[in-house]
């Protein structure tokens, strides 16, 4: 599976996201990256069976339990965590995910890439959201000019 | 009954640490204080406040071209006439501000006649000097 630019831009346009495996330390990166979504007018939605609520914010179990529902997932679990996650979101009806793919592969897996196309889900693998997001922080714009330089940044499509 | 809005952009959590710091101590000398980020904040409504802060985060590269970033701008182009409040800056930052206080009150600019605070901390936290200009600023509300 090839993740184009257009299927990240036709992500990052949704407005009403899960965010799946919001850790509650707000030093972990899944924390920050909900955070930043949220101040860039994001609907936002906190997912994580261990908590009820996030830094105020209802949190929930499962994408499943979600209502309204959202347009996409960003999953931010390991690979393991991340099958089921996707087989949540069939059932739930999101269309969209975003498999993380942080360091070791984050939620990003031959099993789990090959679950999301099993379900029909349009699916961005592997890349960090924070490279595509308008004006982001320089650290972060070093991480995507990297990536091109190395071939693995998605290509237009 | 003298009410403020502190509103933030933070990128990892210091500015906001500095927002929450600044409306405690705002809160500690009577004024009802509402502290929020830019995406949860409501920018028509600080058309009814009495005193407005604003923060951001110092983006740039080290020492040069600090600027605020885009969700801070896009939350202040929202922001109504602020004629009638009280309006202050803050930023927190890593080497040096710059050009920063710069380019927010250029963002600004009309909405806000006049801005009477311009408030820095590097780890996010409000030191004493800190305390003492947000006193002075308080003092001309």
């Amino acid at each position: 599976m090839t993740t184009t630019i257009g299927q990240i831009e036709g992500f990052l346009a949704l407005k009403r996201i899960a965010v799946v495996g919001v850790s509650r330390n707000p030093k972990e990166l899944s924390y920050t990256l909900w955070q930043e979504l949220r101040q860039r007018r994001y609907d936002a939605v906190p997912v994580n069976p261990a908590a009820s609520e996030i830094d105020g914010k209802r949190c929930y179990a499962s994408v499943r339990e979600i209502d309204p529902s959202v347009e996409g997932a960003l999953i931010m679990t390991t690979a393991t965590v991340a099958e089921q996650v996707l087989e949540d979101c069939a059932r739930a009806g999101i269309g969209h995910v975003w498999l993380y793919g942080g360091l070791g592969g984050g939620a990003t897996s031959t099993a789990t890439i090959a679950a999301a196309e099993a379900h029909g889900l349009d699916t961005v693998a592997g890349h960090c959201p924070y490279m595509f997001l308008p004006g982001t922080p320089v650290f972060h714009r070093i991480h995507g000019a990297g990536k091109k330089l190395t071939g693995s940044y998605p290509k237009a499509g | 009954m003298t009410t403020a809005t502190v509103v933030y952009r933070s990128a990892t959590g210091t500015t906001r640490r500095l927002a929450e710091e600044i409306g405690a101590h705002l809160e500690s000398q009577g004024i009802t204080t509402t502290v929020q980020s830019v995406g949860d904040a409501d920018a028509a409504a600080l058309a009814r406040v009495d005193i407005v802060l604003l923060g951001c985060w110092t983006s740039g590269l080290f020492v040069v071209a600090q600027h605020p970033d885009e969700p801070w701008l896009a939350f202040v182009r929202e922001l109504p006439d602020l004629g009638r409040a009280r309006v202050g800056l803050f930023t927190t930052y890593k080497l040096a501000t710059g050009s920063m206080f710069a380019k927010m009150r250029a963002a600004v600019g009309r909405r806000a006649p006049r801005i009477d605070l311009e408030l820095k901390a590097r780890d996010g936290h409000l030191s004493d000097a800190g305390r003492q200009a947000l006193d002075r600023f308080l003092g001309t509300v």
